[in-house]
């Protein structure tokens, strides 16, 4: 097969991305094609999670060794626009579509992290720009910023290449900020399932967040990093998290009843995501106030 | 004997960084019974670093030993909250 066009749909999503390249993937059963063609001609909406999804499976195809070239990129409606001002073009081709598209306020523009620099990216510039949005103290938001410093961790210590690819924008009228990092390693399914091979991809999704569950891909791990993720944004601040690996997608949203954290929503869609997405819904109205001054430990 | 974080380590961000602390601080309080560890322009710990640096002392030293000897200073609500919830479960594991 030399080469195949995928027609991205109007709205772009981690879910609706899951189906188109699970079509992609059915139709290559013979191996992938040596070029990809991604007409964006239906283009109408994009959610954060679409933009670092859809950037993610560019950078996977050209892992793979498979030429990504785009179709219908310059009509340049709303949200191609966007998709301009996030600088996903720039990322991807070299340059903007168009030489005044500049990243939003509302946004923290798409990035390629390795881990290395994660943890001052993080600390210098997605921090702040998240308390300000929030219109919350420094402090307020360190736990959120322990919680992005944990999804780079577990990058690096479950995969063999250390990039994420990173996307935020501030809903302001709806008080909330989405946060989106995907990266393209061998996924959580196929890590869970060295310790627990008969798991489907939801269930070693779900398996993965438990606390204290680890593959010890690293000596010092203890299952904590997932389970902070969820106890911090699902429990405390009454978000979203929903993550994509492979086959299985799972979202977590704050449980109805009492006594445990979190209710898992498992889709029953098929789909696929090459490697791992990770979605962060926050809540500015339940950010806990926390002063910016030092303290001391008690026990 | 004051101990500052980041004379030891730029960050707490990593396992590695918390091994790293963890060294010196296993030797510091095996040579003393005071020890004030300050986290003076560390705002933020992940779980990792806690885990490296703090729950590995429990091979060492009891749960009420380690909170006998050591005091941290100067931290943030985050980096407090993430060690008591992480040592106490741990302990509590060792006990039961």
């Amino acid at each position: 097969m030399q080469s195949v066009t995928i027609c991205l749909p109007y709205t772009l999503n981690s879910f609706t991305l899951r189906g188109v390249v699970q079509v992609f993937i059915n139709r290559c059963q013979q191996g992938l094609p040596s070029e990809v063609i991604i007409d964006f001609v239906y283009l109408g909406f994009i959610e954060p999670a679409g933009v670092t999804f859809l950037s993610n499976f560019v950078h996977w195809l050209h892992h793979k060794e498979t030429k990504c070239l785009f179709k219908n990129y310059d009509k340049y409606s709303p949200a191609l626009r966007f998709l301009d001002d996030s600088l996903f073009f720039e990322m991807h081709m070299g340059k903007k579509v168009n030489i005044y598209s500049n990243p939003r306020q509302t946004t923290q523009h798409l990035r390629r992290v390795g881990h290395s620099q994660s943890h001052s990216f993080i600390n210098m510039t997605l921090a702040p720009w998240l308390a300000s949005t929030m219109q919350a103290t420094n402090s307020s938001v360190y736990p959120f910023q322990a919680c992005l410093s944990e999804i780079f961790n577990n990058i690096a210590d479950h995969t063999e290449r250390d990039n994420g690819s990173i996307f935020a924008q501030n809903f302001p009228k709806k008080r909330e900020v989405k946060i989106s990092i995907a990266d393209f390693g061998c996924g959580i399914p196929h890590n869970v399932r060295t310790i627990a091979p008969s798991l489907t991809d939801n269930e070693a999704i779900i398996q993965a967040v438990e606390l204290e569950f680890s593959t010890r891909s690293t000596p010092r791990n203890r299952g904590i990093g997932l389970d902070y993720l969820l106890q911090t944004v699902v429990g405390v601040n009454g978000g979203e998290v929903t993550i994509c690996s492979l086959g299985g997608s799972v979202k977590f949203i704050p449980a109805q009843v009492g006594g445990a954290v979190y209710q898992v929503v498992p889709s029953a869609i098929h789909g696929f995501c090459p490697g791992t997405t990770i979605d962060m819904l926050l809540k500015a109205d339940n950010i806990i106030f926390v002063e910016d001054r030092s303290e001391d430990l008690e026990w | 004997m004051v101990i500052k974080v980041v004379d030891v380590v730029a960050a707490a961000n990593t396992g590695d960084q918390g091994y790293s602390l963890y060294l010196v601080l296993r030797s510091a309080m095996s040579n003393s019974d005071a020890v004030v560890l300050s986290f003076e322009g560390v705002p933020v710990a992940t779980s990792s670093f806690v885990n490296a640096a703090f729950v590995s002392l429990l091979d060492e030293f009891s749960f009420p030993n380690i909170k006998a000897k050591l005091r941290v200073v100067q931290s943030t609500k985050q980096i407090n909250d993430l060690i008591r919830a992480r040592l106490a479960r741990e302990a509590g594991k060792l006990a039961a």
